[in-house]
């Protein structure tokens, strides 16, 4: 996984605009994360489930607009595994420079790992003659966290990867995500804006910088 | 009730093998049970499903069933209209009415049984009555640091549910499909304090040989046991083959009867379902019944058929097992470390006596230096952490309660609580997520009286100390007389001397001129004559005398060769470590030296000073400085001032700065105003205008912390001065206290802490004194922080949108309780005008905001 790393992201979450990068720095970002892929214990679950039994997770119109006229959705939750944050945790009691950078390496990490398995479901799907949509999480959009709950107990992944929803639609592991995605007849001809269902649109400091948060690949 | 429960259990262990019952779920779904659907639901919509299902199994000849309650926790069920107060009778009343009908059906068919051949019907009448076990799954929420479900509340649960299933007489406690060893623990505990009926627990391990939180096989094997579990055993996960090679594992370790509880092979990724063959899934379950498993049964995907078909697999089989022994083991929830085996150090610095840092971490309630401390030690090479919280004038259980929390957040270290108060001991040991060592019980029959049953409750390990009621003996052969005395006391009460740990008690040398010789003695003696483990507090030794850390080095060798297991040292110290790897490279517990070279490639030489590494580490510059790394400190490669060298984040040059500073005589409080404030400015303000970005804002914030470091230290040096001189020495004496306070919390029901803390590394450098609360803090609990010290100014933090409501709630009650308390909050999905709508006094967009802010706010103050 590790050449897949994009160390752009990482540094985007860090709040890069383009500053003078030190040797150093960029030896403390590539042991930060090895250190992270070294704690990581990444898993991962899905299951295809008919549109029509999901109406306790398929909520608000972002996501029905997202899912377009798709029957069949893929319902999928991945985390990089307890031991991320057991390090997240200490780091941030010795020193918070690292701490950040392990913190922002660890949700690069996992969006990467989940980016995998996105790609391996839509070679498996080609195969049936099915295409996959991109992934749509809980929190964007209209699509509330609160649907969390819901999510995770479909896929059972308190037993089976080890996620648990917290009070208020958080997870633990924290480094942990759950999406959904359409499966359809043809490749989808629109993509959604990332940005354009996004809460914080129009007030988003990366915005106003010129970047982007990353949360939907490009 | 209990003796006859015990007996029937204690029957059913006369058997080779005891089978279980198989997967309720998938047999629920043969009849009907759709998927997502609750199937605790089913023992009142459809008892009959229940039943059926628990007679499906009894047929096919599981001994024990388990009721349909995996998830009737009081957390589970909230979202249902069901409690555990109607599910869990109601479903042991199913399984009890199932054993009923079962053994009625049984009898009406035995006269056309008699005909059959003798081994079936010798089969028949060995069967004993089946049992019926209150099944436990997990309680669905997760317990500190991970979640935010408390060990109290937890425990509470768990106690709930055992006294219900225990009114209901169900017969034994199964818990299974465990995954977090705390919560095992705190179930274990609420079993045995609340019921005497024989307990089943079972985790869930990953192929990989741990489960979700990290627990590897030694530490579950090593807690269960010393909590008293009657069976240990592997449930659910993957399927029998995978489970095998842990499974093993567990034999080794476990003097409890083992049980493997498997799933039906891995399942189908695209349609879930199980599909293991019962031919392939019986032939690895016969595997485990030949290794010595004697509880067998399935999980997710196995029926019925698979349970008949391993009870007819496995009816020509003995039960045999090899005995074990083993070294004995302490652990936290991921790390087992075997005691005996090689010498280990115990980290002493988690030790108020002496300890500045840690006395004020006390008396503050705040235990973030402990924490700290606990990461050091674990880092420099600690096997096990001394933890001890004693102060005069504090509530020291509930210092104690609250340090190890936070300790075992950060380190993965087992623990050794220390301390003379019988209630002290009983809250670390309780909380403790882990086995650990008790320090200390002596001679006195007042001590032992106190520390036996403790020992024995939470199974511990107990260091115990040659002295009793006529004070400290000088040869080593009266302590090996009282020695003698605590073990046949011990052994009485029921606590093995293998859970024995001898002090060999160090005397101070300088005062004590034979203590040093006294002492090996009683180690040599101890391991000849009673055999068992020894200790020292290596320290003592050289108390009074200079120098130190030499003496210490050449009585630790000596003690090592006299066949010492644990020392209490501080694994800080470089020479130790060095003769610890030495010693054991020299005498044959390194085969191939080969540990010594790793720990020369990574240290050098420690003697000569040559080091490889050219990078001090995070920890060597958290550590006071050892003369090795001082030499490996370059010189500024040009003159700096101290300002230049924050900006640029240097720490090391920073530090030595602000030394030489000090040498000039200057104010210490004049290099902080004169050159770290206005460092710390230009920073910020680089920050602000996007010509540096978080990780360099941060670094030169570990370069101003170096520099203050030895500023502070300074400082205090006038004040005690001061003090002593009875010196009206204004600057020195009045600045510490009158620190602004600023209270910084992360809202209730967010547990990310980043941002936060971000936000503390800034402003702590700029003196503020902050009181950090956590996270997931409740209003209330904010609000009393605030009232307490009347404080000026507070920061919330909160990460998600869902958890927003909780810093506004926060808001409202802290604005008409604290008219002249400002708050500021910041977080990733707040917005200006979100802050303002909920009634803060100030949005901070980022990790530099809250300094401006702060700056505004103590303005205003004076």
């Amino acid at each position: 996984m590790k050449n897949r790393i994009n160390k752009k992201a990482i540094l985007n979450y860090l709040g890069y605009q383009n500053q003078v990068l030190s040797d150093d720095f960029l030896a403390e970002m590539d042991e930060a994360i090895d250190t992270v892929l070294a704690a990581a214990k990444p898993n991962n679950i899905w299951k295809s489930m008919l549109r029509s039994e999901l109406n306790l997770v398929l909520i608000g119109e972002d996501i029905n607009a997202h899912l377009g006229n798709a029957e069949q959705v893929i319902l999928m939750a991945a985390t990089l595994g307890q031991e991320v944050d057991f390090i997240l945790r200490r780091s941030q009691r010795l020193d918070m420079k690292q701490a950040v950078i392990l913190d922002a390496s660890a949700s690069v990490i996992i969006e990467t790992y989940l980016d995998q398995q996105e790609d391996f479901l839509r070679q498996e799907f080609l195969k049936q003659g099915k295409y996959l949509s991109t992934r749509f999480s809980p929190g964007y959009g209209d699509l509330p966290l609160s649907v969390q709950e819901n999510f995770l107990k479909i896929l059972d992944t308190n037993r089976k990867i080890g996620v648990t929803v917290l009070n208020n639609g958080l997870m633990s592991p924290m480094k942990s995500i759950t999406c959904i995605m359409a499966i359809l007849d043809e490749p989808i001809s629109k993509v959604t804006d990332p940005c354009s269902i996004c809460r914080l649109k129009g007030d988003c400091v990366l915005r106003r910088r010129g970047g982007y948060c990353g949360r939907f690949r490009q | 009730m209990g003796n006859f429960t015990k007996n029937k259990f204690k029957n059913l262990l006369d058997k080779d093998f005891v089978i279980l019952d198989g997967a309720s779920g998938t047999e629920f779904q043969k009849r009907g049970l759709k998927p997502g659907e609750a199937p605790e639901l089913l023992n009142f919509s459809r008892p009959d499903w229940v039943i059926d299902t628990h007679k499906a199994y009894l047929s096919s000849g599981s001994d024990i069933i388990l009721t349909n309650t995996f998830g009737a926790s009081y957390h589970k069920l909230k979202s249902s209209d069901l409690t555990p107060e109607q599910v869990i009778p109601q479903a042991i009343k199913l399984a009890k009415k199932a054993v009923a009908e079962y053994q009625a059906d049984v009898k009406q068919q035995e006269p056309d049984s008699t005909e059959l051949d003798d081994s079936l019907s010798e089969n028949k009448k060995s069967q004993i009555e089946p049992l019926v076990a209150f099944d436990c799954g997990p309680l669905g929420a997760l317990i500190e640091p991970n979640g935010s479900m408390s060990f109290e509340q937890a425990y509470q649960d768990f106690a709930g549910q055992i006294n219900l299933a225990k009114e209901s007489d169900a017969d034994l406690i199964m818990f299974e499909t465990m995954s977090d060893l705390y919560e095992l623990k705190i179930a274990l505990l609420a079993a045995k304090e609340n019921s005497d009926l024989p307990i089943i627990c079972s985790m869930s391990f990953e192929a990989n040989g741990r489960t979700f939180s990290g627990t590897d096989i030694a530490s579950y094997v090593t807690l269960a046991q010393s909590l008293g579990a009657d069976v240990i055993g592997l449930n659910c996960s993957t399927g029998p083959k995978q489970l095998l090679p842990l499974i093993k594992e567990i034999l080794q370790f476990s003097k409890a009867p083992v049980l493997l509880k498997p799933n039906a092979g891995l399942p189908d990724p695209q349609t879930g379902l199980y599909n293991l063959p019962i031919d392939e899934f019986v032939e690895s379950m016969r595997e485990a019944a030949t290794l010595g498993v004697k509880f067998l049964g399935g999980c997710c995907g196995t029926n019925s058929e698979y349970i008949k078909a391993l009870n007819d697999d496995i009816s020509d089989l003995k039960f045999q097992r090899p005995e074990i022994k083993q070294d004995p083991m302490v652990c936290s929830s991921t790390k087992a470390v075997q005691i005996g085996t090689q010498p280990l150090f115990v980290g002493e610095q988690l030790n108020p006596t002496g300890k500045k840092i840690l006395k004020q971490a006390l008396s503050d309630k705040n235990y973030e230096a402990y924490q700290k401390m606990a990461i050091l030690q674990e880092i420099a090479g600690a096997d096990i952490l001394d933890v001890n919280c004693g102060l005069p004038g504090i509530d020291e259980a509930a210092a104690m309660a609250e340090v190890v929390k936070k300790i075992q957040a950060v380190s993965r270290l087992p623990l050794q609580i220390d301390s003379n108060k019988p209630d002290v001991l009983e809250v670390g040991l309780r909380l403790a997520n882990g086995r650990s060592i008790i320090n200390s019980m002596n001679g006195k029959a007042e001590s032992m009286a106190e520390v036996i049953p403790l020992a024995k409750k939470y199974g511990s390990m107990v260091i115990v100390l040659p002295l009793d009621e006529q004070g400290i003996p000088k040869t080593a052969e009266q302590r090996i007389v009282v020695l003698e005395k605590i073990i046949k006391q011990c052994e009485k009460e029921g606590l093995p001397k293998e859970n024995l740990i001898a002090d060999c008690l160090v005397l101070t040398a300088a005062a004590e001129p034979t203590g040093g010789i006294e002492c090996l003695r009683t180690i040599r003696l101890v391991k000849e004559k009673l055999g068992i483990l020894t200790i020292i507090g290596l320290s003592n030794i050289s108390f009074g005398l200079p120098a130190r850390r030499q003496l210490n080095q050449v009585f630790y060798a000596e003690a090592l060769a006299n066949g010492l297991d644990l020392a209490i040292l501080n694994p800080e110290h470089e020479e130790i470590v060095a003769t610890r790897a030495g010693h054991m490279a020299l005498f044959g517990q390194d085969p191939n030296q080969t540990n010594y070279l790793a720990y020369v490639e990574e240290k050098g030489d420690i003697i000569s000073g040559y080091q490889k590494t050219t990078k001090t580490s995070t920890a060597a510059t958290e550590t006071e400085k050892t003369a090795t790394e001082a030499v490996v400190v370059p010189a500024p490669a040009e003159a700096q001032s101290l300002e230049q060298v924050i900006i640029k984040g240097l720490e090391n040059e920073a530090a030595q700065l602000a030394k030489q500073a000090l040498q000039t005589e200057m104010n210490p409080l004049d290099i902080i105003q004169d050159q770290i404030i206005p460092a710390l400015d230009e920073v910020g303000r680089l920050y602000q205008e996007g010509i540096t970005f978080l990780p360099q804002l941060l670094q030169s914030s570990k370069a101003a912390q170096s520099a203050l470091n030895p500023i502070r230290k300074a400082i205090e040096a006038q004040a005690q001065t001061a003090d002593s001189v009875h010196n009206e020495l204004k600057s020195a004496k009045e600045i510490p206290a009158s620190k602004p306070i600023i209270v910084l919390a992360t809202v209730e029901g967010d547990i990310h802490d980043i941002g936060k803390n971000i936000v503390k590394t800034v402003l702590e450098n700029y003196d503020y004194t902050i009181r950090d609360l956590g996270n997931d803090v409740p209003p209330a609990r904010i609000l009393e922080a605030v009232k307490a010290e009347n404080v000026k100014l507070v920061g919330l933090s909160a990460l998600m949108t869902s958890t927003l409501p909780a810093m506004e709630a926060t808001i409202k009650l802290l604005n008409p309780e604290q008219p002249d308390c400002k708050i500021m909050v910041g977080g990733a999905v707040l917005t200006e005008d979100y802050a303002k709508s909920i009634g803060a006094d100030y949005y901070c967009q980022n990790a530099n905001s809250s300094v401006e802010v702060a700056k505004e706010v103590f303005r205003n103050e004076t």
